[in-house]
């Protein structure tokens, strides 16, 4: 009786905390959806699916959609074979010192705030007068180009520019994976014959399940609602919407145009969407949570 | 002894959680009434030489009114309108007056979230106000915001002096010599123009050039019933004079893609001329720290048509929240900010242009803003943008624009139609404004 109150008292804060700050807002937000919605406004009309009849007609939803998913895909992709890569490189690296140096080199840009390193990026690199692209382009001979013009190049530059931007905590994260892996698995395969590529995919690999389910899960709800970076790159979506993500897309609906039940609507879309893959994510990576 | 502890803590934090959820007032942007004064909370945005101004007139102000005092709050422009949304929804934290920009004005609106202007200052802004001045802040027939400015991006440019000086060439005085110094000045390398001629393709100007275009050959894109047309003879027409200065390597789309002003290459010597507001004086002498008459000048940018004619959006204004707790005190400062002897000096500070008919002839502003007296002229010649929401026209339009110029075959009428469709469709301001 005295442990359940115990527990009772401990929990009730980070419940509180969970209740006001995580699950109303998205009860509430959900709500909203179903609204012709200001919030300066006395009187909101009730729109009943309206909101989501529009959403299904709206072509820049879709194209927003199309572009989350491949953002997300790409870049998560992208992120977890480099990371995987950078992080087995720093696990065989003989001197500890090397191994802070490199996780702490790579974990930098992960501690600069993105609105920043993504000005940066945008003036400095891809800048059209000037930036370092173009003046690489010059020293091939290739004539300046305004980036910003661009469909696909500009969406794979802003997945670069998040991979530089984010790729440390992974490797950090693997790095500890691949040095929590018990050393006997690894000798015991040495001892068989098994080359260092082998013992990495056959052995390491299927024993960071854990790890690798964590990250990967992790990455792909951060990547599907990431926006600094599109919110500097392309604030309007860039050609033709070709940079366009759903979480700029809700931002510019509801604090562009103020049409906050819509993009309350665009908002659940993409609850769902991100949702339903981390679902697959999980059936699909069920970890083994023990080396037994 | 331990847990006892560890649940005291959990306790004190569970009120800390809930503590910093209430809505305590003395919050910033409260008005408050210490010491017998009325204290009365403005909003602007943080453009420093205004911010002054605003300054000096709540000092004004409080020496005419002296039971109210007056405090100016400026934020950086890219939150300030997320803000103004935030506090007109709160019923304790507000401020009392705020500035708004025209083209964001109906967002606020459209809600009933606003204080409408006293009936006095209503009789004002019928008879002395400029339309295109007024034209966004009406509602069912009455107003909701009081003009600060008459906002013109079309009919003066910056010139870049050094350069023409350089260049041993004048300013040109007609359209055929805009363009002719344009192209023998400009120098392109790829998809960027170095050195630019004539520049007018950023997200403001491009499309206030561009109607003032149509305007100016006699032709009208506002139809009866406000919808937009531009796929007219006069809308094609000045569509592809202005696709032809791409295409000739006169400018290029860096600005319109950056979402930069067309100015700011020609305070950095990367251009020869660019069209834009007065206000941009200021960007030349301040930010760059340019000498007017030395290193640029402000000048007419010749007319393109016969007659002259425009088409602006409403500028700056005030507006009152509804839920302000101290509306009376607000709308007397409103009212003194424009009275013209008071508004005259504020636009001068501003480098703005006054919105009142009465001021045109102002000998005090004719003085102090000799640079851009020949506008004062041009004002009563210009038309109300429309009923539109200007900032979601421009994306459209600029969009189109970019297209046209990306395409070899350009279908120009039928882009035109399409966004004449799209703008009237998606763009038009909800509510009734008569």
């Amino acid at each position: 009786m005295k442990n359940n109150r115990f527990t009772a008292a401990v929990l009730v804060p980070s419940f509180l905390f969970l209740f006001m700050f995580t699950a109303f807002p998205v009860v509430y937000g959900l709500g909203i959806s179903f609204f012709d919605y200001n919030p300066a406004s006395t009187e909101n009309l009730f729109l009943g699916l309206e909101n989501y009849k529009r959403l299904v007609r709206d072509d820049v939803f879709w194209e927003a959609v199309k572009n989350t998913v491949f953002f997300g895909g790409a870049a998560v992709c992208a992120n977890i074979v480099i990371t995987l890569f950078l992080a087995k490189i720093i696990s065989v690296l003989p001197w500890k010192r090397w191994k802070t140096f490199f996780r702490t080199i790579l974990f930098i840009p992960c501690i600069a705030p993105v609105v920043g390193t993504s000005m940066v990026w945008k003036y400095g690199i891809l800048g059209t007068d000037g930036g370092v692209l173009n003046k690489i382009a010059a020293g091939f001979g290739a004539a300046p180009k305004n980036w910003f013009l661009t469909t696909l190049p500009l969406m794979l530059l802003i997945i670069v520019y998040t991979l530089w931007a984010d790729i440390g905590y992974n490797v950090v994260l693997f790095t500890a994976g691949i040095e929590g892996v018990p050393k006997e698995f690894d000798e015991a395969a040495a001892i068989d014959g098994a080359g260092p590529v082998r013992r990495f995919l056959s052995i390491k690999l299927p024993l960071m399940g854990r790890t690798f389910a964590f990250v990967a899960i992790m990455t792909m709800a951060n990547y599907f609602q990431m926006f600094a970076q599109f919110r500097i790159f392309a604030p309007k979506g860039g050609m033709n919407n070709s940079a366009m993500v759903l979480t700029n897309y809700i931002y510019r609906t509801s604090f562009i145009s103020f049409d906050m039940g819509y993009a309350s609507a665009i908002a659940a879309g993409l609850f769902l969407i991100v949702f339903v893959v981390a679902m697959i994510q999980n059936k699909m990576m069920r970890a083994d949570w023990s080396y037994e | 002894m331990k847990k006892r502890l560890a649940a005291a803590l959990a306790f004190v934090l569970s009120l800390s959680l809930l503590a910093g959820c209430s809505g305590e007032e003395k919050k910033s942007g409260v008005s408050s009434k210490d010491d017998g004064k009325t204290t009365l909370t403005f909003w602007c945005h943080d453009n420093e030489p205004w911010v002054k101004a605003y300054e000096e007139m709540a000092e004004k102000f409080e020496k005419a009114n002296p039971d109210i005092k007056v405090e100016i709050q400026d934020y950086p422009y890219e939150v300030y309108n997320d803000k103004i949304q935030t506090a007109l929804t709160s019923s304790t934290s507000g401020p009392d007056v705020i500035a708004v920009w025209g083209g964001m004005a109906p967002n606020f609106i459209k809600s009933d979230a606003l204080s409408e202007v006293p009936e006095e200052l209503s009789k004002e802004l019928d008879e002395d106000y400029m339309e295109p001045t007024v034209g966004i802040y009406q509602k069912d027939g009455k107003y909701y915001g009081v003009p600060m400015e008459f906002n013109l991006e079309y009919g003066g440019m910056i010139v870049n002096k050094k350069l023409f000086d350089e260049a041993g060439i004048s300013y040109p005085e007609t359209w055929e010599e805009l363009r002719k110094t344009s192209k023998e000045v400009s120098k392109s390398n790829g998809d960027i123009v170095e050195v630019k001629g004539f520049e007018m393709i950023d997200t403001d100007a491009l499309i206030c050039n561009y109607l003032a275009m149509i305007l100016q050959q006699g032709g009208q894109y506002l139809q009866e019933d406000n919808s937009v047309n531009f796929a007219t003879e006069e809308g094609v027409k000045a569509m592809n004079e202005i696709l032809s200065m791409v295409k000739d390597g006169e400018c290029d789309l860096e600005n319109l893609t950056a979402d930069e002003y067309c100015y700011n290459d020609v305070y950095q010597d990367k251009g020869y001329m660019s069209s834009v507001g007065s206000w941009a004086i200021g960007e030349g002498t301040g930010s760059y720290e340019l000498t007017y008459g030395e290193d640029f000048e402000y000048v007419k940018v010749p007319q393109y048509g016969e007659d002259m004619a425009f088409a602006s959006e409403t500028g700056w204004g005030i507006i009152v929240p509804e839920n302000g707790k101290n509306k009376n005190a607000a709308w007397e400062f409103v009212k003194f900010f424009s009275e013209p002897e008071n508004l005259v000096q504020h636009n001068i500070a501003c480098n703005q242009l006054p919105p009142r008919k009465s001021l045109l002839d102002s000998e005090e502003y004719k003085e102090a803003m000799p640079n851009v007296t020949f506008l004062l002229d041009i004002l009563p010649s210009g038309q109300w943008m429309g009923p539109y929401n200007t900032s979601d026209m421009r994306d459209i339009f600029n969009q189109m624009f970019i297209d046209l110029c990306q395409s070899d075959n350009p279908d120009v009428e039928g882009a035109l139609k399409e966004a004449s469709e799209k703008i009237t469709e998606e763009c038009q301001i909800g509510y009734s404004m008569d």
